[in-house]
């Protein structure tokens, strides 16, 4: 029996239902996007031909082990795609070349070798280049007929030092391409590549973040993104917030924001078959009548993979927030779980917050910033159970953010945090379990 | 009796929309079903013009339970109206362009890189615009003319996401605008910077930015 195409549902919630009618209250709303399970027994829907591009760093970093390894990594990758997929390959160094396009997986895989063979790592990095030039490719194949899902994936062990290098401006053109039905998925190798530079292709390109630090791993998390591609029910999954008069929104999660015509959209990316994405926003409120109510109203949409011309619209939803006099704010209850989501979602964003500052040598500063938002996040944690760790664990990272860190862990905190913060899967075996496990060992 | 010979693919063909959003509309009670029976059931006209209406609403960034409201209010008159604006403008012109669009776009708009995605702290550039000495008030209308300029440029509806232009006035100040923004909208955004430059120099120097 084939399944029944998944369907998503919207979910809405608040910690606390009341704010002080005095203003300054902060309440925390969460968005969660679930994706229907396969029933038990069924087949999986039919999948539509992968469209795959896939964007190879050649510069003069990546010479040596880490080119073998992307070679490697796309040899076997190929060995898993479908006859219908469609494959090109696209390498760059201040500029890109253009290997393969379009390949149909059934003219053999001959031609993938040979292509893989001519890559040779070369000088400078235009990685803007060479990640459009992948995409060019795919939109290539897209306009020859419908129904491909269409995937990028960028490998870099760099900055971009060519061409586009500002991360806005990357994120703006990943999320028009991802908008147009093609999503961007990168990968970062080594310690040297930029994490502002890479997520904002991933983020806002609807796709996944991935690092690598070695030959094994690189090969492994090609492999891996392929895997969760072909897992995806879910894409392009955006949500619409609009905040009533006075009050303001601001994203915790770690998902790509815009704003769009006075509303806050957000892209969640994308989900499996069972899956749940989950946005939370500080909202703050301003002063009022008691009774007065203010409404946050959401809408979404999503796509289903290689359906990039049409839409499908969530029930929207929409969070109430009533102003109330002392003692009906202090005594309202409280949603405990999800209170404990909040908590950790925002423990995330500290810590991202912090690794930064770290990175650009402000350490004194990553200090007090972490010291600053504990006397409000422990205040928060009071009473939630299992939040005594996450306390703990900020007074770990205020012990040790004061000196620097190597940049493998700022890079493996961050990371980590980012796909907490999602919900995402490391899809490393040897990935650290938590960010807080990523941490620079404790000096004695 | 309208008539109901249109099936759904025709639906699809003549409005742009997938076949599965038609039937989300229909779910969602935006769009009736099917009228008549058995062989006989179809879609009328009528299906058609709400479609066009939905199609003409979203591309104006109406979400779907604001655009409900709209068409319940909306009499027959307005629903065609709404129709007439989304054929005139074309159902292809009502969805996004094609990535491959957006490709191509993307080069003939893009000035030279290195001014488009300059670090936010560049020099300025030696401008060919710099004004002569001015007094504080020639100064102050000179500034208002041309912000007033950038301000009223693009014609399209605001990005959707944070691209940025920004112009760097000096080593401490810069100002932006919200791109993508072509060359006179860049020449307007210099001159802007010019305009505030003749405002504030000698007397900037010493003062800190604003990091």
């Amino acid at each position: 029996m084939t399944s029944p195409a998944p369907t998503l549902t919207l979910t809405a919630k608040v910690d606390r239902e009341f704010a002080w009618y005095r203003g300054g209250s902060v309440r925390y709303i969460g968005i969660e996007i679930k994706a229907s399970e396969l029933p038990a027994g069924s087949e999986a829907p039919p999948v539509q031909p992968l469209n795959l591009a896939v964007v190879v760093d050649a510069s003069g970093s990546m010479s040596g082990a880490p080119i073998a390894a992307a070679k490697a990594g796309v040899e076997q990758l190929a060995q898993r795609l479908a006859p219908d997929a469609r494959l090109s390959l696209v390498s760059f160094d201040d500029e890109p070349t253009v290997h393969l396009s379009g390949l149909r997986l059934s003219e053999g895989v001959a031609r993938i070798y040979s292509a893989l063979a001519r890559i040779r790592a070369g000088s400078s990095t235009d990685l803007g280049a060479g990640w459009l030039e992948g995409v060019r490719c795919a939109a290539e194949v897209m306009e020859r007929g419908p129904g491909f899902r269409n995937r990028v994936v960028v490998l870099s062990d760099g900055h971009a030092n060519r061409g586009i290098t500002d991360p806005l401006a990357l994120a703006h053109h990943a999320e028009q391409l991802r908008i147009r039905g093609i999503s961007s998925s990168a990968i970062g190798i080594g310690d040297g590549y930029s994490p502002p530079q890479l997520e904002a292709i991933a983020s806002s390109g609807g796709g996944r973040l991935h690092r690598a630090d070695t030959p094994a791993e690189i090969v492994e998390v090609l492999l891996g993104e392929l895997a969760e591609s072909e897992r995806t029910v879910a894409e392009d999954i955006s949500l619409s917030i609009r905040a009533p008069r006075g009050a303001s929104i601001e994203l915790v999660s770690a998902f790509a924001a815009a704003e769009d015509h006075g509303a806050t959209t957000v892209a969640l990316g994308s989900l499996a078959a069972g899956s749940t994405a989950l946005a939370i926003l500080r909202v703050s409120l301003p002063a009022g009548d008691a009774g007065l109510e203010s409404v946050f109203t959401i809408e979404g949409s999503w796509r289903r993979p290689g359906e990039s011309n049409s839409r499908i619209a969530l029930e929207p939803s929409s969070v109430t927030i009533s102003l109330a006099r002392g003692e009906a704010n202090r005594a309202q209850p409280r949603d405990m779980a999800f209170s404990g989501e909040v908590a950790g979602a925002w423990q995330t964003a500290i810590v991202r917050q912090a690794v930064q500052l770290n990175r650009e040598g402000q350490y004194r500063l990553a200090q007090s910033y972490i010291q600053g938002q504990l006397r409000h996040f422990s205040r928060y944690c009071e009473g939630l159970p299992e939040a005594a760790r996450l306390v703990a664990e900020l007074e770990m990272l205020h012990g040790s953010i004061a000196r620097e860190w190597d940049e493998r862990y700022r890079k493996e905190a961050e990371l980590s945090s980012y796909k907490m913060s999602r919900r995402e899967r490391d899809v490393r075996a040897a990935a650290p379990a938590s960010w807080a496990e990523a941490m620079p060992p404790q000096k004695k | 009796m309208e008539d109901v010979s249109l099936s759904l693919d025709d639906l699809a063909r003549q409005s742009g929309i997938g076949t599965r959003v038609i039937r989300d509309y229909i779910a969602r009670g935006l769009l009736p079903g099917s009228q008549g029976r058995g062989r006989a059931a179809g879609y009328s006209s009528s299906h058609l013009e709400r479609l066009l209406a939905i199609q003409a609403l979203r591309a104006r960034g109406r979400g779907l339970a604001d655009i409900q409201q709209v068409l319940e209010r909306a009499s027959n008159d307005e629903i065609a109206e709404l129709a007439r604006g989304a054929r005139a403008i074309g159902t292809d012109a009502l969805r996004p362009s094609s990535a491959l669009d957006y490709l191509d776009s993307m080069k003939s708009a893009l000035p030279a890189p290195a001014r488009s995605f300059a670090p936010a702290m560049a020099p300025p550039p030696p401008s060919p615009l710099k004004p002569m000495p001015l007094s504080t008030a020639e100064a102050l209308a000179n500034l208002a003319e041309h912000l007033r300029a950038i301000a009223g440029y693009q014609p399209r509806p605001r990005a959707r996401s944070a691209e940025w232009v920004r112009v760097a006035v000096n080593q401490n100040l810069e100002i932006a605008a919200r791109g993508p923004l072509d060359t006179p909208g860049r020449l307007a955004l210099e001159r802007v910077a010019d305009a505030i430059r003749a405002l504030t120099e000698p007397e900037n120097e010493g003062k800190t930015g604003t990091a």
